[in-house]
């Protein structure tokens, strides 16, 4: 194993919980209009579709995931990097 | 019998088995055992973690819950990606700068170890055995739909295969068969997709508008309906869903495959990557296997029920679109799956009894590691005959669901401690022990009273308790516990376990 640089030098924690907020407040906003909202959430994107917003919002949510935790992972991984290079 | 089906099915299980077989020369110490040496590069540990998260419950699980419910099967779907981000956001960096094997390793860095290691045991053999259930019961129905063998059979083929899975390969084998079937499963996926959508044209409108026609409940099964009608029900199941997965043994185990901290970031995002297209992929699977299976009576009885159980619809739906060798490949997919997933929970499971428990506790750390990997080998064939036991007791149920309620036991009981042994100063061995336990029992016998087994194993009219799953209770009562107990805390160890955070190499 390589030896690795104390973690507060690298990880982003505040960056981490800015983007888990985003993240929970995504997924809940989903559930909460399922719940709260559920006419909005059934009606079809375009007359006479099928498509809702709630295939549109979950699908949203699953991709933000992807999103986020790519952001995270280049952002952190990127700090650990420069941190290996001032010590070399 | 369907015998092409049935000859591609027994070609895969053999490739897996000569992959379990392969990796076991290579397995020769508690490290390589557990951990795989610490060998696996951060895109193969990604394609494994994502293997771990494609399991029955999400394959077939999620398919068969569409079928029944609709857009409300897909709400799990949703759920489930939301959980690995947050690992990665907490916990990935710090579980890999202190562990060695299991997250209880990392929380015994600050807090008193035996204490912590007993409890821990528990939860994760709680959690582990909920997470059988679900992979024992859709292989058994798998079984029983592709041979006509029967359920009890089928199960104890099942429970055979997977001992000889762990018991030979342990994390080495698993890795592999999970990085081998993840591929296998995406391919599936994105194959059945396909052929489905030539079906109507590459019309999505067209598929979600003959899906309303044929399902018994019209068109109410492309938008959400439970939540509107137990909103409490869906922010508990919300809850469980994305903060489970931060307590999950068989996942956090997965980060120390990787050599180092950089390759377990990398490892979450291909898992996240890779997990939530296949996730996504359900949106079109579900509602594909209602459109194609509904009302044929190739794939449902009299009654309107699916043949083999309602945990069978994604294979109905690929013999659907690709005739009987689709259906031998994803059910020979499937079933390495499940194998796949059981054996990582069977590992988790057994070495919180061999390295927590016996190695940690009972001997005091003082037992050389082919004792520990011998009995991790014991736990393992116990495992088993429970895991078939369970199967059969839940036979029936959906998968998805059963998953589900592992996912909420763990985010009321590891996923609290380890949290606050991470972050929060104040937290005592105590307080720590105090709080997990109470999640853990509270969460356990909540289930038991609640839908999931006072009415649908035990048959009982009406729940005890309405919240399914429990989390919304059982999280915070976990946490203000902790908390509350911590702060009463006057002990001695507990001002040794304050003063630890201080040297703990995390902060």
């Amino acid at each position: 194993m390589s030896p690795e640089p104390p973690a507060s030098a690298t990880e982003p924690l505040g960056l981490g919980l800015f983007l888990l907020g985003l993240l929970a407040a995504a997924f809940f906003g989903f559930i909460g209009l399922c719940a709260f909202a559920p006419a909005w959430s059934a009606a079809p994107l375009v007359p006479g579709g099928s498509v809702n917003a709630a295939f549109v919002l979950g699908l949203g949510v699953i991709g933000l995931g992807v999103v986020l935790t790519g952001l995270y992972v280049v952002v952190a991984n990127r700090a650990e990097a420069r941190v290996f290079r001032a010590r070399s | 019998m369907n015998l092409v089906a049935i000859g591609l099915f027994l070609v895969f299980v053999a490739l897996t088995l000569w992959i379990t077989w392969w990796a076991a020369r290579r397995t020769h110490s508690a490290q390589d055992f557990y951990a795989a040496g610490g060998r696996i590069t951060g895109f193969q540990n990604g394609l494994a973690i994502a293997g771990d998260f494609m399991s029955a419950g999400a394959f077939l699980g999620l398919t068969g819950l569409v079928v029944a419910n609709g857009f409300d099967g897909l709400i799990y779907a949703v759920g489930y990606t939301t959980g690995m981000p947050i690992v990665v956001f907490l916990l990935a960096e710090k579980l890999r700068r202190l562990g060695r094997f299991t997250f209880t390793d990392v929380v015994c860095t600050r807090l008193a170890e035996r204490p912590i290691r007993v409890f821990a045991a528990c939860a994760s053999l709680v959690v582990v055995a909920f997470y059988l259930i679900a992979q024992m019961v859709g292989a058994g129905q798998l079984i029983q739909l592709l041979f006509g063998l029967d359920y009890l059979y089928a199960e104890f083929v099942v429970g055979v295969l997977m001992v000889c899975y762990v018991m030979f390969g342990g994390m080495v084998a698993t890795t592999w068969v999970q990085i081998v079937k993840a591929v296998l499963l995406l391919i599936a996926g994105f194959t059945i997709a396909g052929l489905l959508l030539a079906r109507f044209g590459f019309d999505l409108n067209a598929l979600l508008a003959r899906a309303a026609t044929v399902h018994p409940k019209g068109a109410a099964i492309l938008a959400p309906q439970f939540p509107a009608k137990d909103p409490l029900s869906a922010f508990s199941l919300g809850l469980a869903l994305m903060l489970g997965t931060a307590g999950l043994p068989h996942i956090l185990m997965r980060f120390f495959t990787v050599p180092d901290a950089r390759a377990a970031r990398l490892s979450v995002f291909w898992a996240a990557t890779f997990m939530n297209a296949f996730f996504a992929l359900i949106f079109l699977l579900g509602f594909g296997a209602v459109a194609l299976t509904a009302g044929n009576p190739a794939y449902v009885d009299a009654a309107g029920m699916l043949r083999g159980g309602g945990n069978m619809a994604a294979i109905h739906l690929s013999h659907a679109v690709g005739g009987d060798a689709m259906m031998g490949f994803v059910s020979a997919v499937a079933f390495a799956t499940i194998l796949a997933v059981v054996a990582g929970l069977t590992l988790a499971g057994a070495s919180a009894v061999s390295h927590d428990l016996y190695a940690s506790v009972f001997r005091r750390g003082r037992v050389d590691e082919r004792r520990e990997v011998q009995v991790s080998r014991i736990a393992t064939l116990v495992l088993g005959l429970v895991a078939i036991g369970l199967g059969i007791a839940f036979k029936g149920q959906n998968v998805a669901y059963m998953v589900s309620l592992a996912f909420a036991v763990a985010c009321s009981s590891t996923f609290p401690v380890l949290i606050l042994a991470l972050y929060w100063r104040g937290l005592t061995t105590l307080g720590a022990v105090a709080g997990g336990t109470a999640g853990l029992v509270s969460a356990l016998v909540l289930t038991v009273l609640g839908p999931a087994v006072w009415v649908k194993v035990l048959g009982h009219a009406a729940p005890l308790f309405p919240l399914d799953p429990p989390a919304l209770v059982t999280l915070p009562l976990a946490f203000v516990t902790c908390w509350l107990v911590s702060r009463l805390d006057r002990s001695h160890q507990g001002a040794t376990d304050r003063a630890r955070f201080e040297t703990v190499p995390a902060e």
